[in-house]
């Protein structure tokens, strides 16, 4: 079941879906609403670092949400993906909008991180290096 | 700026298409000068691409400009729409007047997507960075 919170304020940002609880499921899904820019960047580094919890395998980022991101934005996303991969984790985008593709492609930034066009894809290709597991497609509620 | 203005050729009823915004050099004040690029650069026959285009530029921009901005200091954005298109002037006051690095990520994109691109330092350390974003014809890319 998906709320419709409403949109987040202009140049807010707002981060939907919990952490897995100690030693429950492997994936997280963390769905983000708004604008990245170097305002929101520090509230947001903070959430996707948290999100990085002991026992999970995959994080992946719903972006189809995020009306703008800038370089600051991409920063957060690729130091995410260097924290994911020093401890064994593996982190997936999802579906960002032509808006933030084209910063990805101008950067090259589009090369170095791992994009999906759906979530349902990115879910699909299972964990990098166990095998295909069912994988829950919501986040958890509290 | 007149409503008036709002037709194609700004030029020909004679107003200058000149608006200066100054606000906190502060990036909590990023979203609304991205707005108000949005809104300025419609008035012209930029495609949302173009605008899309306009909007990272002019974020890029100040987001450089306010990592060396004086604290408690404004940071002022002069936009003038004319038939070419539209120049952004976007200016902080500094300490040192050091000019933005270009082998960044920031400069890489505010060049690639928002025209000609300039930088330069007053005698006061003012530290400004011009886009001149072209309507149709020059494309980028």
């Amino acid at each position: 079941m998906t709320t419709t919170a409403p949109a987040p304020r202009h140049g807010q940002i707002r981060v939907e879906g919990e952490p897995p609880p100690p030693g429950g499921s492997a994936n997280t899904v963390l769905r983000l609403y708004g604008e990245i820019d170097s305002a929101t960047t520090p509230a947001l580094r903070e959430h996707l670092f948290a999100a990085l919890r002991p026992g999970l395998r995959l994080l992946v980022i719903d972006l189809s949400g995020i009306t703008f991101c800038d370089v600051a934005g991409l920063a957060v996303l690729v130091g995410t993906r260097h924290r994911a991969e020093r401890l064994g984790m593996e982190l997936r985008l999802v579906g960002p909008r032509p808006q933030m593709r084209g910063t990805l492609r101008v950067t090259g930034l589009e090369r170095v991180l791992t994009i999906h066009p759906t979530l349902a894809r990115a879910l699909a290709d299972g964990p990098g290096e166990t095998g295909c597991h069912p994988t829950p497609t919501h986040p958890r509620p509290r | 700026m007149t409503e008036e203005a709002a037709a194609p050729t700004a030029g020909a009823t004679g107003v200058r298409d000149a608006v200066t915004v100054r606000m906190p050099a502060d990036s909590a004040y990023l979203s609304v000068l991205r707005t108000a690029t949005a809104g300025l650069a419609a008035r012209l026959d930029f495609t949302l691409d173009e605008i899309e285009d306009l909007r990272i530029g002019v974020d890029e921009a100040c987001a450089m400009l306010l990592s060396q901005a004086l604290p408690g200091t404004d940071l002022t954005t002069e936009f003038e729409l004319n038939g070419n298109g539209m120049r952004v002037a976007v200016s902080v006051l500094t300490a040192d007047g050091r000019l933005p690095a270009r082998d960044t990520f920031a400069w890489t994109v505010l060049s690639a997507l928002a025209g000609d691109v300039n930088a330069h330092a007053g005698p006061d350390d003012r530290v400004t960075i011009v886009l001149h974003k072209h309507r149709d014809g020059v494309e980028s890319a």
